[in-house]
């Protein structure tokens, strides 16, 4: 299946590639019936809402849908009972209620004259913004009053100045809008600079930030002035194709608002006096071509699924396979469907194609598109040999022929000194060639339910083919012992083919095998179960993490340290037996201040230190040894220099 | 002559020419080296652990040997020419600078 979603999308991302390539003349998709129904239910609710605005959308909706509005007469009471209610009419809801009220038709002819009066003092009004300049000069377009001079030129001064501020796609658009209305050149030389804007997404849509509303509003405008002035707009047809493929990719929009915007715009866009954008396209997206269903159906049609006006002949103008470029024909026109005006037939199989994926270029009138069509062939079982040879290939295997949908009677035996061989080959029906497939398996399954273990085994190997398109499989089932977990018993072998471009890919129960496994080591059944354990309770919680402190060394038993510190301090009492033994003695000391103060200031440095290792930090210790140490200098260096002296002197 | 009778030829010589001052560190060097042996025999036989502690006590008494033996050098009358103007006072007081220096660094080595 993998493979099949990969070579499609592979499929799709060449067309894609070398649709960005080309010239864009068509669009691929246009607005279907479903998108069509799909639209309506979405702006359905906005009929019988209460909120103005979601009514306007959903009436203006309808009318591009060309659809009936059920309830004509409770929408225009609605609009009045708005209108005697809401004392504070805003500009933007004045516009939605005269739209709503000109669209509905046969309301009373004449709108209450509040709505009147709001637009126009919106217009009067200085600080009017760009939004509400539009809604007002609308507004009262559709209601068909006119403007007075005055405030014609003082609207016009406005969005000038307003223009030079701040030249948003919004403001440019509104000025689109306004200067349709006013009906003055106003803002034409601009709608260039909104296009430079757009942005193009893959080479294929054309959208300006903002989205949606933003593209519609703009596409609105722009051709809304330029029908007003009769001028082309400075659109290539390229870009209105790119327009198009943008506003029909959004077909699945979701909102009221998007759904009116987006059916606005694309009704514009399809009826407008100087370049309609066509859509060729496949009928039917799904269909592939095969023996049974030979006809490629082409459809073309405007951007709204209407018929194109003009007459025009479609080509095809040739077929080249995807993958080697073969080209099997050029210039075939097609016949138009008696039925419906939109599509266009060929027989594709009277060209005797391959199997594979086409591209198909198609010209109607001056538009060419590409479309892909995938031809299927029917898959052919040549032969099937199936039988057990020994692992060491020291004999022939011995192999039995199989015919296509039936099982082999008799059942196979296979210990683990053999292995189980299959043969097969695979041929095109069409063209009986051999034929290799995108999928070729090789399925058992246990057939029998076993007793101690609910599980069904089941395994999938992949077959291979030799250079002759011929299948190989074998498979050692002492090797294979590990995956059937040594579960000896009756195994179904089942082949399954399949591939995106076969029309018959099938799942055949080939034969019944017995696989007699060794008895597995115990120690190898062990792990295995360990692991399944594993695997249970992999959602399990974990034990907790607890932080693990070094572990102390050991240390050597009292006795020894004792012993050994003892002995560390048996040498000073050497020392003094010696000295007693040299006759050392203090008195010679000298009784002096400084002597004092000397010995003192050193027996007090050492002890600092002793008190450094047991308590105190260095900066602390060092503090404390700045203030004993300087004492103890100058002590000592008195008294040694007086010892001196007296040595000189003597 | 048997090695014997040289070393007691030695310690004679040595009680009677060496000047009392140098017998008093002589001996305080012996006390210093053997308690650095001491030390090592321990470590040789029950381990290092903890290391530090083994290592500053042993570096302690070899650099107490080792200053020690500076000493000896400079209060040595038959030195007297090597180190002309170094009083043996200007000596002790070098030594107990070094000794102080000495231990405050491995006070802080023996955590």
């Amino acid at each position: 299946m993998n493979i099949h979603i990969s070579l499609l999308i592979t499929t799709i991302g060449i067309t894609s590639c070398f649709s960005a390539t080309e010239i864009l003349q068509s669009t691929n998709s246009y607005l279907t019936k479903a998108n069509r129904i799909h639209l309506k239910k979405i702006l359905e609710p906005g009929l019988t809402s209460n909120d103005v605005t979601l009514v306007y959308y959903a009436v203006h909706g309808y009318t591009f849908l060309e659809e009936d509005l059920p309830n004509k007469q409770d929408i225009c009471d609605f609009l009045v009972k708005v209108v005697q209610d809401d004392n504070n009419i805003t500009t933007e809801k004045a516009f939605y209620i005269a739209s709503t009220w000109r669209t509905v038709g046969n309301c009373q002819s004449k709108p209450p004259s509040n709505i009147t009066k709001v637009l126009s003092s919106a217009i009067e009004k200085e600080t009017s913004s760009m939004m509400e300049l539009y809604y007002a000069v609308s507004g009262l377009t559709i209601l068909s009053e006119k403007l007075s001079r005055d405030n014609v030129e003082n609207v016009i001064k406005t969005i000038q100045n307003t223009l030079r501020k701040d030249d948003s796609l919004w403001n440019l658009s509104y000025t689109f809008h306004i200067a349709s209305d006013l009906g003055g050149t106003l803002g034409f030389d601009r709608i260039e600079d909104a296009i430079i804007q757009a942005d193009e997404i893959d080479g294929q849509y054309l959208q300006f930030e903002g989205g949606l509303s933003v593209t519609s509003f703009l596409v609105n405008g722009i051709f809304k002035l330029s029908n007003t002035l009769k001028k082309k707009p400075p659109l290539t047809s390229q870009q209105i194709v790119k327009l198009a493929n943008y506003l029909l990719s959004r077909r699945s929009v979701q909102t009221p608002r998007g759904a009116s915007s987006l059916l606005s715009a694309l009704t514009t866009l399809a009826n407008n006096d100087f370049e309609k954008p066509t859509c060729i396209t496949l009928a039917n997206e799904e269909i592939s071509i095969s023996i049974q269903q030979p006809l490629v159906t082409i459809q073309v049609c405007d951007i709204l699924g209407n018929p194109l006006s003009n007459s025009f002949k479609v080509i095809a103008n040739s077929a080249t396979r995807v993958g080697d470029d073969t080209v099997i024909f050029n210039k075939q026109s097609l016949q138009a469907s008696p039925t419906d005006k939109t599509s266009f037939v060929m027989n594709f199989m009277e060209m005797k194609p391959e199997r594979g994926f086409y591209k198909i270029s198609v010209t109607a009138g001056a538009v060419t598109n590409t479309v892909t069509v995938k031809v299927l062939c029917e898959v052919v079982v040549d032969h099937m040999e199936i039988g057990t040879a020994d692992a060491d290939q020291t004999t022939q295997p011995k192999l039995t022929r199989v015919l296509f949908p039936e099982k082999l009677s008799q059942k196979i035996e296979a210990d683990s000194q053999q292995k189980l061989v299959m043969r097969f080959l695979l041929r095109d029906g069409a063209n009986k060639k051999p034929m290799r497939t995108h999928q070729a398996f090789v399925r058992l399954s246990s057939a029998s339910t076993s007793k101690d273990d609910k599980r069904g085994h089941e395994i999938l190997f992949v077959a291979e083919t030799d250079t002759s398109h011929l299948y190989k499989f074998d498979m050692p089932i002492g090797t294979a012992a590990a995956n059937f977990d040594y579960q000896s018993g009756d195994y179904n072998v089942e082949l399954i083919i399949g591939d995106a471009v076969l029309s018959n890919p099938f799942q055949w129960t080939v034969a019944t095998i017995n696989l007699k496994f060794p008895e597995s080591s115990s120690i190898g059944r062990a792990d295995k179960n360990a692991l399944y354990k594993d695997k249970s309770n992999i959602y399990t919680t974990k034990p907790e993490i607890k932080h693990m402190f070094r572990q102390p060394e050991k240390r050597p038993p009292a006795f020894v340290s004792n012993l050994f510190t003892g002995l560390c301090l048996a040498p000073i009492l050497l020392l003094f037996i010696l000295w007693a033994k040299l006759g050392v003695n203090i008195s010679n000391f000298p009784f002096s201040i400084s002597a004092v103060t000397f010995h003192l200031g050193l027996g007090s440095i050492f002890t600092l230190f002793g008190i450094f290792w047991l308590k105190l930090n260095m900066f602390v210790t060092l503090r404390y040894l700045f203030g004993l140490g300087i004492v103890t200098f100058l002590a000592g260096n008195k008294m040694l220099s007086r010892i001196a002296h007296k040595h000189k002197s003597r | 002559m048997t090695a014997l009778t040289i070393v007691a030829k030695f310690w004679q010589e040595y009680t009677k020419n060496t000047p009392k001052k140098l017998k008093i560190i002589d001996a305080y060097l012996l006390y210093v080296f053997l308690t650095g042996v001491i030390e090592f025999v321990y470590c040789c036989l029950v381990g290092t652990f903890p290391f530090n502690s083994f290592l500053s006590g042993f570096i302690s008494s070899v650099s107490c040997f080792v200053l020690g033996v500076c000493l000896r050098l400079q209060v040595n009358p038959q030195n007297k020419n090597q180190f002309h103007g170094i009083s043996p006072e200007r000596g002790f007081a070098d030594f107990i600078f070094a000794h102080i220096i000495l231990h405050i660094v491995v006070m802080n080595f023996i955590g």
